[in-house]
C-alpha cells in the first residue's frame, strides 16, 4: 500500500512539472521608457513593469496628419523604443511604413495570449453594444473613451481585459505596443484587428477577431 | 374623466411606455403612408419618360481623391496631409474648369478622363460634402453632443441604409427611390415590369410600401435554373393547373411562379434587340460596372414595349473600402496615380461615358439622371496603407438634363481641425443626402408639395432643390 501510494505521488509530481513547463510564459522584449497608462482596475502587465512602453504625445508633424495616422501605431517614442522589424524600412514623417511589403516579421506566430486579449477587446465591444443598442463609433481613440466610461452609465468595459493598456493618444494598444484597428462593420459586428510582433498593419502576422 | 393609469411595478410602467411607442412609431408610419396614398393620388398628369440610376459605390469611397483643389495655397494643403500615401500630383491632375468659377479650381483624379470629358460637355457636375445628417450641424455642435447625428456614423451597415432610406433617425423600412415609385406608380398602369429595376441585387433604396424591386441580371431577366426533367414536368402541371379549382396557397404559388416566367419572357424579348455587341456605338467597358450599365441602356430602349415612363435603376461596384492598397508602392514609392482605387475611378470614369454616350444614341440623353451614392467618405489623412472610414464626401450627378460643367455644394475647408472636421479629417456634411435626393427627385416628378412625404426631414435643411438638374 505505501509502495502504490509513492508510485502515484511521483505520478502526480511528474504531471504537475509538465503542466507548469507547458504554461510558463515566454520572455518579454526589453522596452524603455515610462509604462503607458494602464486601464483601471488592472494590473500593469509583467512586460510593462519591468519594460514600460512610452507614452509620449505625437509631435506637431504628425499632428497635422491627424490622429488616424497616429492609429498606425507609430509615434516616434515608441518607434524608436520597440525592436525594429527585419528587412529595409522607411518610416515617414507620419509615420507610415513606405514598403510594408518588403518587411518580414520577426515573428509570424503570435502568441495565444494576444489571441486571448483582442478576443477580449471585441467581447468588451460586444458588450457594450448590448448594453446601448450598439457598438462605439469612431477611431481607436473614441471607441476606447466609450469603452472606459464615456457613456450613459459610465460603465468601464475593458476593465479586466489582459494587458489592456491606453497609449499617450488615447488609444487602445495591443501588447506590442500598437494601436488596435475596429473596423465597424455594422451597429453589431466590429473587426478587432491587432498588428501583431512586427507592429505592422495589414500584413500577414495580424490578429483578427470579429 | 381620464384617470392616468398607476404603476404598482416598474416592469409595469416599461410595458405601457413601451407599447406607447411603438403605437406612436406605427401611427407615425401610418400616417405618411396615407399622406403618400393621397399624394400619389395628384400625381398622374406625367406623359414624358424619365430615369433615375443609381450607382452605390460601395464602402466608402475616397472622394478626396476624386476631385482636388488645384490653386496652389489649396493643393499645397492638400499634398502636405496626404503625401506621400495618398497624395496625387498637381502635375497628374485632370483639371477641370467651373462655368461659374467662386474662386476656387479644381482636378479630377488621373483616371478620370471620361469624366472630364463629360464635365466639358456640360453633362456631369459634382456635388461637394454629402453625408447622412438628421439636422444640420456645425464642428462646435457635433464636439459638444449639442445636436443629434446619425446612429453608428462610421458603420459600413449603418449608413448604407440611412444614405438609401434618407431617414437616418427613424428604423429602415422603405428606401426614397421606392416610395418615389409608389408615389408614380399610377403613372404607368400598365407597366410590364416594376418601376424599380436592380442589377445588384436586393437593395434597400428601391424597398417601397407597395412596389417591389424587379431583379435583372446582366444578360438579361433571371431564369429558372436546374428545373429539368421531372422537376420541370411537375412544375409544368402546377402551372397549368385551373387555379379556380385548387386551394388558395397553390394558387398562390402558381401565380407567382407564372407571372414571374411571364415577366421574365416579355423583358428578354424587349431587351433582344439589343443584344448585338455593337448596337451601342460608344462600347461599354467590360467589368462589373460596364455590364451592369450596358444593360441599364438596354432596358430604357426597351421602355416603350414595356409601357415604363418612369424607371428607377439600382447598380453596384464594389471593393471602395480601401484601408490598405489603396495606392500603388513600388520599391517603397507610394504612386496614387495608381493602385486599386485609380482602378475603380476608371471604371466608374469609362461605364459613365459609355452610359452617356448611348444615351445620347437613344435621343434620351434629357431623360436620364445618373448619381453616385456611398456608405461614406474617408478620413483625409492616410493611415500608412490607405485610408479610414469618413463621412461626408463629393458625389456625381451625369446627364443631358444636369446643369453641369459647375459645382454644387460646399468644398470643405482641407484642416485637420478645422471648421469641417470631426477632428480625424472626416468632414462633417454641409449637403444632406435628404437635399442631394429630393432634388433628384422633383426632376423625376415629385412634386414639390410632396417632398415632405417622400423625405420627412428635408424641412430641416434650408433647400430642397440644389439646382444641379
Amino acid at each position: 500500500m505505501r509502495h502504490r501510494h509513492k508510485i502515484a505521488i511521483a505520478v502526480l509530481v511528474l504531471i504537475l512539472l509538465g503542466v507548469w513547463v507547458l504554461l510558463r510564459q515566454p520572455p518579454v522584449p526589453p522596452h524603455e521608457g515610462p509604462a503607458p497608462e494602464a486601464v483601471s482596475g488592472t494590473a500593469p502587465s509583467a512586460a510593462a513593469q519591468t519594460n514600460p512602453l512610452p507614452a509620449q504625445p505625437v509631435d506637431a508633424a504628425q499632428t497635422t496628419a491627424g490622429a488616424t495616422a497616429a492609429t498606425a501605431g507609430r509615434s516616434q517614442g515608441i518607434q524608436a523604443s520597440t525592436p525594429q522589424p527585419a528587412g529595409p524600412v522607411t518610416i515617414n514623417s507620419i509615420g507610415a511604413v513606405e514598403n510594408p511589403a518588403e518587411v518580414k516579421p520577426e515573428s509570424s506566430t503570435p502568441p495565444l495570449e494576444a489571441h486571448i486579449a483582442v478576443e477580449a477587446v471585441r467581447n468588451a465591444i460586444q458588450k457594450y453594444g448590448a448594453a446601448f443598442g450598439g457598438n462605439p463609433v469612431g477611431t481607436n481613440a473614441e471607441i476606447t473613451k466609450a469603452l472606459n466610461g464615456d457613456n450613459p452609465t459610465h460603465s468601464r468595459f475593458i476593465e479586466g481585459i489582459p494587458g489592456a493598456q491606453i497609449d499617450g493618444n488615447g488609444n487602445l494598444i495591443d501588447q506590442w505596443g500598437t494601436p488596435y484597428f475596429f473596423h465597424q462593420l455594422s451597429a453589431s459586428d466590429m473587426e478587432v484587428r491587432s498588428a501583431g510582433p512586427d507592429r505592422i498593419m495589414w500584413n500577414g502576422d495580424d490578429i483578427i477577431v470579429k | 374623466m381620464n384617470v392616468p393609469p398607476t404603476f404598482k411595478t416598474r416592469r409595469q410602467f416599461i410595458r405601457q411606455a413601451a407599447c406607447a411607442a411603438l403605437g406612436t412609431w406605427a401611427l407615425s408610419n401610418t400616417i405618411r403612408d396615407l399622406r403618400l396614398i393621397n399624394a400619389a393620388m395628384a400625381q398622374s398628369n406625367i406623359s414624358d419618360y424619365k430615369a433615375l440610376v443609381c450607382v452605390f459605390m460601395q464602402g466608402g469611397n475616397d472622394s478626396n481623391n476624386l476631385i482636388i483643389p488645384t490653386l496652389p495655397a489649396e493643393y499645397q494643403n492638400y499634398a502636405s496631409i496626404r503625401s506621400p500615401v495618398l497624395a496625387i500630383p498637381l502635375s497628374a491632375l485632370l483639371p477641370i474648369n467651373p462655368a461659374d468659377p467662386d474662386g476656387h479650381s479644381f482636378g479630377l483624379h488621373p483616371a478620370c478622363t471620361g469624366l472630364r470629358t463629360l464635365f466639358g460637355e456640360n453633362k456631369l457636375a459634382p456635388v461637394f460634402n454629402v453625408g447622412t445628417l438628421v439636422e444640420p450641424i456645425t464642428r462646435s455642435q457635433y464636439l459638444s453632443h449639442g445636436v443629434a447625428v446619425p446612429p453608428q456614423l462610421f458603420s459600413h451597415a449603418d449608413q448604407v441604409t440611412q444614405w438609401q432610406t434618407s431617414i437616418p433617425d427613424q428604423p429602415p423600412t422603405t428606401g426614397w427611390g421606392g416610395r418615389c415609385a409608389d408615389l408614380l406608380a399610377s403613372v404607368q398602369p400598365t407597366a410590364k415590369i416594376s418601376m424599380t429595376v436592380t442589377l445588384a441585387g436586393a437593395n434597400t433604396f428601391e424597398v417601397g410600401n407597395t412596389i417591389s424591386q424587379y431583379s435583372v441580371s446582366t444578360s438579361g431577366a433571371i431564369a429558372l435554373s436546374g428545373v429539368t426533367g421531372a422537376r420541370l414536368s411537375a412544375l409544368q402541371q402546377i402551372l397549368g393547373i385551373d387555379e379556380a379549382q385548387i386551394n388558395l396557397q397553390t394558387a398562390a404559388y402558381a401565380n407567382v411562379v407564372d407571372q414571374a416566367v411571364a415577366t421574365g419572357t416579355i423583358l428578354n424579348g424587349a431587351i433582344a434587340g439589343t443584344a448585338a455587341t455593337n448596337y451601342f456605338a460608344t462600347p461599354f467597358p467590360n467589368n462589373t460596372l460596364g455590364s451592369q450599365m450596358l444593360m441599364i441602356a438596354r432596358l430604357i430602349q426597351a421602355a416603350p414595349a414595356l409601357n415604363m415612363k418612369r424607371q428607377i435603376f439600382f447598380c453596384e461596384i464594389g471593393g471602395y473600402d480601401l484601408h490598405s492598397g489603396q495606392t500603388q508602392i513600388t520599391n517603397g514609392v507610394p504612386d496614387p496615380t495608381q493602385g486599386s482605387h485609380a482602378v475603380l475611378l476608371g471604371e466608374i470614369s469609362t461605364a459613365f461615358l459609355a452610359f452617356q454616350r448611348a444615351m445620347e444614341q437613344l435621343n434620351l440623353s434629357d431623360s436620364v439622371t445618373t448619381f453616385t451614392v456611398s456608405d461614406f467618405g474617408r478620413t483625409f489623412p492616410s493611415n500608412g496603407f490607405g485610408s479610414d472610414h469618413g463621412w461626408g464626401s463629393h458625389h456625381l450627378v451625369m446627364g443631358g438634363a444636369v446643369k453641369g460643367g459647375n459645382t454644387y455644394g460646399t468644398f470643405p475647408t482641407l484642416a485637420i481641425n478645422g471648421p469641417d472636421d470631426t477632428s480625424t479629417g472626416r468632414w462633417i456634411p454641409t449637403t444632406a443626402v435628404d437635399q442631394y435626393a429630393a432634388t433628384l427627385a422633383t426632376w423625376f416628378g415629385v412634386d414639390p408639395s410632396n417632398l415632405s412625404t417622400i423625405f420627412p426631414n428635408v424641412g430641416r435643411f434650408a433647400s430642397s432643390n440644389l439646382g444641379f438638374v
